[in-house]
């Protein structure tokens, strides 16, 4: 997790078995450390025996096969949204490859993550499948929820998945985040001689937070070695930073990924992250990252929503399509309304 | 292909080229491939030459100082490579002498 960042664990010296060596090559894969793995043996900071320096490559070159197909994706969705002046910013894979990481080679990626801008995200979707040919795998909810309430909407093309996110995590802490301001900032990079758009470095930083501390559960490592990486691109304290997480109500989310990587990569690594691991929160805030991450998260996300959105109208909306969706979201599941409902007791009963 | 082509023709990588480092080389997706061509060492080298405009006759002298070849082995060694990367439309090819 924190290879290369000054007080990071340093890699071992002596040899290991293959049994061993698979085991944390395995890890590395599902942690999504790949790439960490592969420069630190490119560096020969890991020295490895000939055959094990070869898995790392194969896998690594496979990995990297995959990412070239994403990055023609994402140009695709590039040159269609900007034709029809849809504004976007590029997520995590390609955006970090390209701006955060000293060699984009370094970090691997499974799909094409871009944030719409909400009041242009119906029509995202809309060119993505009528021009691009993508297909959305899974109905959203009822008509009209991504745009209000949703996260992402995920489509593939092809072999590629497309995640379009409107706002940068599910529940509570996801609707609170001020996605206008997103848009206000950007910082520009180049793949393919096109240049493309990605979150500002503070906004990024933010993102990352969200992502280690809301995104998988439990965490994926590589979220935390993107929050390390992402901090070094902030210039300066992150007192701004937290600034706008206190507006955006997600302070116990900033200290949630701080605790994340002074767990994981240890308090030097962690460096001025690990003061915010004690970040004084509110309950209610407190209350709401814990319903948030928790291996019932799918059915404690929507319902803790209802504390954070705004207005009864649209509460409404929100409850009746989380207790009622659509028979076409049903159906794209193998669920009845019965079944739906009785599946969110469960999971709700069994965690708590 | 490439063992055709004319000493003064100018080669260069593609702008629309995705390009990644590898542990063992190269690997490259031409705006026209539909898969990466992934190189080995030292097609890397070779790959990194043509981040500038270079001719043909140019790259061959450079390509045989390297690795003390003749200058036909040099030409024989990079023409399969070349080949490659102009069908995937990784590099490009024009007859104009690069402007200085």
């Amino acid at each position: 997790v924190g290879h290369g960042i000054d007080g990071g664990s340093r890699w071992p010296t002596a040899r290991i078995s293959d049994d061993e060596f698979l085991r944390v090559l395995q890890m590395a894969v599902n942690q999504r450390l790949l790439g960490a793995l592969a420069e630190a043996v490119d560096q020969r900071l890991w020295s490895l025996p000939i055959a094990q320096r070869q898995r790392v490559a194969e896998l690594h070159a496979s990995a990297m096969g995959h990412v070239l197909k994403l990055e023609r994706t994402l140009l695709q969705v590039a040159e269609v949204f900007g034709a029809c002046r849809i504004e976007f910013r590029v997520l995590k894979g390609a955006a970090l490859a390209h701006l955060v990481y000293s060699d984009p080679t370094w970090r691997g990626a499974a799909d094409v993550d871009i944030l719409v801008r909400s009041d242009h995200f119906d029509r995202a979707v809309t060119a993505a499948v009528e021009q691009l040919g993508a297909v959305q795998s899974m109905p959203e909810l009822r008509p009209g929820f991504d745009r209000e309430f949703g996260k992402e909407s995920l489509l593939t093309i092809g072999e590629v998945e497309l995640d379009l996110h409107r706002t940068f995590v599910t529940g509570p802490f996801g609707l609170t985040v001020d996605l206008p301001e997103l848009f206000h900032d950007q910082t520009e990079f180049t793949i393919g001689g096109r240049q493309v758009l990605a979150l500002g470095a503070e906004h990024r930083f933010l993102h990352a937070c969200y992502d280690a501390a809301l995104g998988d559960y439990p965490v994926r490592l590589g979220a935390v070695r993107d929050l390390l990486m992402t901090r070094r691109m902030v210039h300066g304290s992150l007192d701004g930073a937290l600034a706008t997480a206190q507006r955006w109500h997600g302070t116990a989310v900033v200290r949630r990924a701080a605790q994340l990587a002074v767990e994981h990569a240890g308090h030097a690594a962690a460096g001025d992250l690990a003061p915010l691991a004690l970040l004084p929160v509110s309950r209610r805030e407190a209350w709401l990252l814990r319903s948030s991450a928790t291996p019932a998260m799918s059915y404690s996300r929507p319902l803790t929503c209802l504390l954070v959105i705004p207005g009864m109208r649209a509460r409404l909306r929100y409850a009746r399509a989380i207790v009622a969706p659509s028979p076409a979201y049903l159906r794209s599941r193998g669920w009845t309304r019965r079944s739906h409902i009785r599946r969110a007791f469960e999971h709700l009963s069994r965690h708590g | 292909m490439a063992e055709q082509l004319g000493d003064d023709v100018v080669l260069r990588a593609a702008p629309e080229s995705l390009v990644r480092r590898l542990l063992d080389g190269v690997l490259i997706l031409g705006p026209s491939a539909t898969e990466p061509l992934r190189c080995s060492e030292p097609g890397d080298v070779l790959w990194s030459m043509l981040s500038e405009p270079r001719p043909v006759g140019e790259l061959v002298k450079a390509w045989a100082a390297l690795f003390g070849l003749a200058q036909h082995e040099a030409r024989s060694d990079i023409a399969a490579i070349l080949a490659a990367w102009l069908d995937a439309g990784a590099i490009t090819a024009t007859a104009e002498s690069p402007t200085p």
